[in-house]
């Protein structure tokens, strides 16, 4: 072994060369080589070309693997101490400065964790390294940690939602309520954040969700959450939810399936839920707070007006005008033109074509009226 | 073990085992051992059956097409896969066509062994990928392992293939690069799965890293393309938490379309990739496949991210806007998602 240090460079091997790449080092790095070792190949145009040791020594890389070297470029050191090594390599051979490190104040960038994942853990306070599953850890799995963490049925601290979508809280926990998160999920611009009830007795979580009492509602208002929607059967009720809630500052949304066609042409106001299949052609009016449930047709130029509820599979032809507060079964089907009056009842199946007053239960093909509906229910 | 060193390995083995096989290229003999150290130890171990050859592409593979109707199985190399356009003919009309046009009397169980693919600045007659120019051709197999095959094993399996011909495309960015061990189910943090529902010769492998969910996308891409096919993936679930399969055969042509399509029913979203031109390329047949097949599946048309229809230029700054990167395939993913 020599007392000096050698210096392997990048040969000149092709006329037209003036760079090569490291195809891969063969000597270990930081170990004692004889003479000959094969160091490393490289490759330049039209060749491999290996570089052998011209010493015997303790080698020291200067550059890694794929790196792109120029012809008489220093690629490494040997020489018989290791730290005489390093230090003439931090002096005259250092790489170029590294990246710059994510800077993003308290967000740990981590290979076991998505972005989102990593951003969501930091506004819910969530260490990474907390949460157990195999594989990546996306948002959602943050988001179940943290749900299931707290524990306590009360606690607001449950209440947490994907930060990248708009929080929603849906009035109403019952099965409608589910299917209702469901839509607003999917079309992936709301995020359901919790579910609210008047009933003192209601579910403690819904699809994953907590349930709160409706008394929390200017608590949940105040921890964030802007948007409401109503999943609520009964015309009435859902309206008055509707102007309570207006009432509190927050802001209605209409719920609409993905799968659900509504022409751009339909007007509608707020706090309707149109579900999967239901189809709203060019022109036709909607008010608030109607529910047009799957499967229902409602052709061009039709008016369903406040908190009208068509159930699954009804057509109505073009004109239509459904009054407030009435519901048209499943399977009824209503002939263009045709005023259907405020509070009526169109039984299962019936066939209507004539107007119907307000009021009015109607059955049958063709439908008839058979008896007359109260105010409320 | 590097890409170079398994179908090195493979090489040895192959002569050993059977005195039949030739390997026949320019500038093979040791200690030269070829230009990418592929034949490196092979004409000292071997020195009667590896013949160096003059600088005539045309002349090695129509030697190679002799030896081969003699009964020999000799593994031709062509130094540099742009050049295979100076054996056209051998290949088209001469290779590919003897055991049709003498009525199986003969056959021709020749391999030809050649590197494509560009990223190293080499220019536009040394950087391309052509193996597109022979998907048309009758009776040709194109096999092109990624790293995340067995190089050396597809090399034996295409030596050891008694109709012939083969060309067996490598990719000179991945000499270096590790392969996958054998029986390995997790690469980084993928999870790997072989799937040979098509040819159990030349599989494709399916990579991802959510496993247990359904994939949002995915990617297929052969040869070269698998590095970046895989960042893509992994870009995507990281950035955007969209869950890419990405798909890899190693049988180029026939299409093993029988390999994607359990993927492709449950997906219905297709991103392709290649490192050449779009049009009548191999984005083109795997698109046409795939809608013939599963068109009532797809969301949406199957997309294909490709090279510019320009030579490739010398100029490496140049060369990366020409062929296609990581970015491009991850924002053809959110194109495919709707996210863009």
């Amino acid at each position: 072994m020599s007392n000096r240090v050698a210096i392997a460079t990048v040969p000149q091997l092709g006329v037209n060369d003036d760079h090569a790449v490291i195809m891969a080092w063969h000597a270990e790095d930081r170990a004692l080589i004889s003479l000959g070792t094969l160091l490393c190949t490289l490759e330049t145009t039209k060749a491999v070309y290996e570089v052998h040791a011209e010493e015997s020594g303790i080698l020291l890389r200067l550059a890694p693997v794929e790196a792109e070297v120029r012809v008489s470029q220093p690629i490494a050191l040997i020489g018989p101490d290791l730290a005489e090594l390093e230090v003439l390599q931090k002096e005259r051979y250092a790489p170029p400065s590294g990246k710059v490190s994510e800077g993003l104040g308290s967000l740990v960038l981590s290979s076991k964790a998505t972005r989102k994942a990593a951003v969501l853990a930091v506004h819910l306070g969530v260490r990474l390294d907390e949460i157990n599953i195999p594989g990546i850890i996306r948002e959602r799995d943050v988001l179940d940690y943290a749900a299931r963490r707290e524990g306590g049925t009360e606690s607001l601290d449950q209440l947490v939602w994907d930060f990248s979508r708009i929080p929603v809280v849906v009035y109403g926990a019952g099965r409608g309520a589910v299917t209702m998160s469901e839509s607003l999920d999917l079309a992936g611009k709301h995020h359901v954040a919790c579910f609210v009830d008047d009933n003192p007795q209601h579910p403690v979580e819904l699809a994953g969700r907590p349930v709160f009492h409706s008394s929390k509602l200017e608590t949940i208002v105040a921890r964030g959450v802007r948007t409401f929607a109503v999943a609520i059967s009964i015309g009435t009720v859902r309206i008055g939810i509707l102007h309570k809630c207006l009432g509190l500052g927050l802001e209605p949304v209409n719920v609409i399936h993905p799968m659900a066609f509504v022409s751009r042409s339909v007007k509608l106001g707020s706090c309707n839920y149109i579900k999967a299949g239901a189809i709203v052609e060019t022109n036709t009016m909607v008010g608030d707070g109607c529910l047009i449930d799957n499967g229902a047709i409602v052709a061009h130029d039709c008016t369903l007006e406040d908190a009208c509820h068509l159930a699954p599979g009804c057509s109505l032809g073009s004109s239509v005008i459904v009054g407030r507060y009435s519901i048209v079964g499943i399977g009824v089907h209503v002939a263009t033109g045709t005023r259907i009056g405020a509070y009526s009842i169109l039984s299962v199946g019936a066939g209507v074509v004539r107007d119907v007053p307000d009021h009015s239960i109607v059955e049958g093909v063709p439908g008839r009226v058979v008896g007359k509906r109260k105010s409320t229910g | 073990m590097r890409y170079v060193e398994s179908l090195n390995r493979s090489l040895h083995a192959l002569l050993e085992r059977d005195e039949r096989v030739l390997f026949i290229g320019e500038d093979i003999l040791d200690p030269y051992g070829g230009a990418f150290k592929v034949s490196k130890g092979l004409s000292t171990r071997f020195p009667d059956r590896v013949i160096t050859t003059p600088i005539s592409e045309a002349g090695i593979v129509g030697f190679g097409s002799g030896l081969a109707l003699r009964g020999f199985r000799p593994i031709v190399e062509i130094m540099f896969g742009d050049f295979i356009a100076l054996c056209a003919d051998q290949i088209i009309n001469g290779a590919t066509k003897f055991s049709w046009m003498y009525n199986d009397q003969v056959r021709v169980p020749l391999v030809i062994r050649t590197p494509m693919g560009g990223r190293r600045g080499y220019g536009p007659t040394h950087s391309q990928s052509l193996e597109r120019l022979f998907f048309g051709v009758t009776g040709l197999t194109v096999v092109a392992p990624s790293h995340m095959h067995m190089p050396g094993v597809c090399l034996e399996h295409a030596v050891a293939d008694d109709r012939g011909p083969v060309l067996f495309i490598e990719n000179k960015k991945l000499y270096p690069s590790h392969v996958l061990d054998d029986g390995a189910s997790m690469h980084e943090d993928f999870s790997v799965r072989c799937i040979r529902n098509c040819n159990a010769k030349f599989p494709t492998m399916a990579l991802t890293l959510a496993p247990s969910s359904d994939p949002d996308v995915l990617l297929l891409a052969y040869g070269g393309m698998a590095s970046y096919a895989i960042d893509a993936a992994h870009t995507a679930l990281m950035e955007h938490e969209v869950v890419v399969e990405v798909l890899l055969p190693s049988l180029v042509k026939p299409l093993p379309v029988e390999d994607f399509l359990p993927s492709v029913e449950k997906c219905g979203r297709v991103v392709v990739c290649e490192e050449a031109p779009k049009a009548s390329g191999w984005g083109a047949e795997v698109s046409a496949c795939l809608t013939e097949a599963l068109f009532d599946r797809l969301h949406r048309p199957v997309a294909r991210v490709c090279s510019t229809d320009t030579p490739i230029p010398s100029s490496m700054p140049l060369e990366e806007n020409v062929l296609p990167q990581t970015a491009d395939l991850v924002e053809a993913i959110l194109l495919q998602v709707g996210v863009r």
